[in-house]
């Protein structure tokens, strides 16, 4: 069965082009365009990973891990975050808020679907 | 296939570009905001991460390091100055410009680059001297030309394997980077008996030599950070050779128990460059992240669509009204209570989606009032003027396309409030009023219009210099007797302009003529009020929109046409004796020689006498136009469609309407009219038209 991912990121040109990638690897994909909006798909139905952003208003990357790691059903799935590389600190936060890993952004999609494969493998 | 989404990026960077513009502006007034500084470092960033995916390289780069800039102040290690806004602001013009250019290729656009990244970069630098701690070292994606050897120590904890990781598998990504050897260490690993089997004991380490940053390889280890202690050393640049003293030095450290050290590396390895610097890449961490804050930001409420799928949703929904039309009277001819029952609620139905499509088409302001706030801002300035500028209604909707002939008038109207309208602040103390001018912006509703009003308390403008100036530029006769409001409106007149010397602000050949021009071809007025050492207030009437227009239908032998309203003055019936004494087509009315064509002959109809001729008195800037017509139908809303191919080049009429019963009507486009009619084009015998369009 395919996977589902969840991404959730307020830019719609990298929601687009990691939809875009993801579902050309078959894999199912749901769209967040801000942590509180990510927060509605998780309502007891089966997602196997999230991405997110963690610059984002209203509930940003970080609020969003929180909020999944309180979550029964949810809590084990794992999390990847995009981010750039300059933000070290705020790797180390994200990953103390029950992150699993992160992808560099820019990704190219290799990248990307490696990264995830990685994690669900 | 990145492409694809390019432009999306690059329209989406706009809106970030505007929003960090908005958050600049309230930043200067309130520079203690941390909302604001949040807002504007999350635009930075956006446009960095996506500048970098999308292949905005040079504007990834630039935008990381204003990112930079941000972050301390974030971080309260840099204070907000207005230094720093202006700074931002002169980044964003450069933010705009290679989101335009792309990546730079030209000498001149490179140079300027580099020179404002000097300026940024010298910027966060001296910024940083005067914080009060050091900062974290931001590990700025250095990209390496030349290889690099690195020495990788991966001592990965006991407990590794149980999250499902497999160490072998990022050594194959390790080796994918580069050259690399690997050396394994196994004297952890314990005797039979206490070995735990789902235990890892081994650890590595590789040397690699790679292209490729310190961050690649970091990357490498990114999901087992926790679970393992890892360091990358550099060794040298280029390559290596796995000779004897490397081999002696590995079977040393395995009899040691013990790993290799980068200095004995070295010292076997060593080059002739200085000693390559050491770098640690465990993440510090930063105790300082302030926590953010909820934002008061617009959720995603809206969705992005082209306005060519808008113009075409309207164009349909007007031919679904005319279809509508033509099914109300045939079921009011069927008389059978069903149909009419249904055509009802059709008629209902199509209404309200047309209304719906309409209000879609429509969009608010806001946009370009970032680019008046930045005109009022930048300009006063550079003119030494206090200016406080006050934008009213900006959520006020109109149609695209009008909103778009707008820019620059608005632009013109407001360069000459700062600059000829608002005075220095000593002049205006002077005069009794505050040191600081202020500039209204007021955006509202009057009707199906759409009111726009700049208002400055400056020092207006004199009645007398202007009524002067007039007749010494021939414009009218020293015995004119003109209220002030007309005199006023002589500023409109081509070729006047107040001030002798052309400033650099305002002059730029464009006087309110041209204003009034470009306002009139969208359909609007303008209109302007004035007191001397009071100010000025410039109203624009613009309508809501260019596809629907109020036209007055009238008939030319058989066929209908339509006359937008807004451009009628008056419209009088004349009698065949009047034509009939008419000289050089000018009839005298009211003691007024108004010249007139036959819509006839601008049709080339068959002339038969008319009844009762029509007269429609038209005008456009200072002329003035009689259209004969056979007969005066009425008023009449109407949808515009746009003209196919082969008519689109015709000159007097502007577009199609389609009329209830189904029959088509050109809407006569009155402007060129008068034009053509001032060239002389309506006057010989033979009409022949042009196909070439005059521009105004």
């Amino acid at each position: 069965m395919a996977k589902t991912v969840l991404i959730v990121d307020d830019s719609e040109s990298i929601r687009e082009v990691v939809n875009f990638t993801l579902q050309n690897e078959g894999y199912d994909v749901l769209v967040g365009v801000d942590g509180e909006d990510a927060l509605q798909y998780l309502d007891g139905r089966t997602i196997d990973i999230i991405i997110t952003d963690l610059h984002m208003p209203n509930l940003d990357g970080l609020g969003l891990i929180r909020k999944v790691r309180e979550m029964d059903d949810y809590k084990h799935i794992p999390i990847l975050f995009l981010t750039t590389e300059s933000q070290a600190a705020k790797k180390m936060e994200a990953k103390q808020a029950g992150a699993t890993g992160w992808i560099i952004k820019p990704f190219v999609p290799a990248k990307l679907l490696s990264a995830i494969s990685r994690v669900l493998r | 296939m990145i492409d694809k989404f390019k432009a999306k990026f690059v329209e989406e960077s706009l809106d970030n570009v505007n929003d960090l513009e908005e958050a600049l502006f309230a930043l200067e007034n309130d520079m203690q905001s941390k909302d604001l500084i949040e807002r504007i470092f999350r635009a930075m960033h956006s446009l960095k991460g996506g500048g970098a995916m999308f292949g905005f390289n040079h504007l990834s780069d630039f935008t990381h390091h204003l990112e930079n800039i941000f972050d301390k102040v974030r971080n309260n290690k840099l204070d907000v100055t207005p230094d720093l806004i202006s700074l931002t602001f002169s980044a964003v013009d450069e933010i705009k410009s290679l989101l335009d250019k792309g990546d730079l290729t030209e000498k001149e656009d490179l140079d300027s680059y580099h020179a404002f990244m000097g300026r940024i970069q010298s910027f966060s630098e001296t910024g940083a001297a005067a914080s009060v701690a050091e900062s974290p070292a931001t590990t700025a994606p250095v990209a390496d030309d030349g290889e690099k050897t690195y020495l990788i120590s991966f001592v990965p904890k006991e407990e590794l394997l149980q999250n499902g990781t497999n160490p072998l598998f990022l050594l194959d990504d390790l080796h994918a980077l580069g050259e690399g050897f690997s050396i394994v260490y196994t004297h952890k690993v314990p005797s039979f008996e206490p070995l735990e089997p789902e235990n890892n004991y081994c650890l590595w380490q590789i040397l690699l030599t790679t292209t490729e940053s310190l961050n690649e390889i970091k990357d490498v280890f990114i999901f087992v950070e926790d679970e393992c202690d890892l360091t990358v050393e550099e060794v040298c640049s280029g390559g290596f050779e796995v000779n004897q003293g490397i081999k002696k030095l590995i079977s040393n450290a395995r009899s040691a128990n013990s790993l290799i050290k980068v200095s004995d590396l070295k010292i076997l390895l060593k080059k002739d460059e200085p000693a390559a610097k050491e770098t640690e890449i465990k993440d510090t961490e930063d105790k300082e992240q302030k926590k953010k804050k909820a934002f008061k930001e617009h959720k995603i409420s809206s969705i992005r669509v082209s306005s060519m799928k808008i113009d075409e949703l309207v164009n349909l929904v007007s031919e679904l009204v005319t279809v509508q039309a033509q099914l109300s009277v045939y079921a009011d001819k069927k008389g059978e209570n069903d149909i009419l029952g249904l055509a009802e609620n059709v008629q209902k139905l199509s209404r309200q989606l047309r209304d719906n499509a309409f209000e879609i088409s429509l969009i608010p302001m806001q946009s370009e009032l970032m680019r008046f706030q930045r005109l009022v801002r930048d300009l006063s300035k550079e003119l030494g003027k206090e200016i406080d500028f006050v934008i009213e209604g900006g959520d006020i909707e109109l149609d695209k396309n009008i909103i778009e002939h707008l820019t620059d008038p608005l632009l013109h109207i407001l360069r000459n409030s700062v600059d000829h309208g608002i005075e220095m602040p000593d002049e205006r103390v002077a005069a009794g009023k505050s040191p600081k001018g202020n500039i209204y912006f007021k955006a509202y509703h009057a009707g199906a219009n759409v009111l726009i009003e700049v208002t400055d308390d400056g020092k207006g403008i004199n009645v007398e210099d202007i009524r002067k100036k007039a007749i010494a530029k021939g414009i009218i006769d020293d015995t004119a007797d003109l209220s002030d409001k007309e005199i006023l409106n002589l500023i409109f007149t081509s070729g006047f302009s107040t001030r002798e010397t052309v400033s650099d602000v305002s002059g730029r050949g464009v006087g309110m003529d041209v204003v009034r021009k470009k306002i009139s071809e969208i359909r609007g007025e303008v209109s302007i009020d004035s007191e001397a050492g009071q100010g000025t207030t410039i109203t624009l009437r613009l309508p809501l929109t260019l596809s629907i227009i109020d036209g007055l239908l009238v008939k030319v032998v058989d066929n209908q046409y339509v006359i937008p309203i807004s451009s009628i003055e008056k419209i009088f019936a004349l009698n065949q004796g009047q034509l009939k004494n008419s000289f050089n087509k000018v009839v005298v009315i009211d003691n007024e020689q108004i010249p007139y064509v036959d819509m006839r002959d601008v049709f080339k109809e068959e002339k038969a006498e008319m009844e009762v001729p029509q007269m429609i008195l038209v005008k456009h800037d200072d002329k003035r136009l009689g259209l004969l017509v056979d007969e005066v139908l009425g008023e009449y809303q109407t949808v515009v469609k746009p003209l196919g191919r082969y008519l689109k080049t015709h000159e007097v009429v502007s577009g199609a309407s389609i009329l209830g019963d189904g029959t088509i009507s050109l809407v006569i486009d009155t402007n060129r009219v008068l034009q053509m009619n001032s060239s002389g084009k309506f006057k010989g015998k033979k009409k022949e038209e042009g196909t070439k369009r005059e521009e105004f």
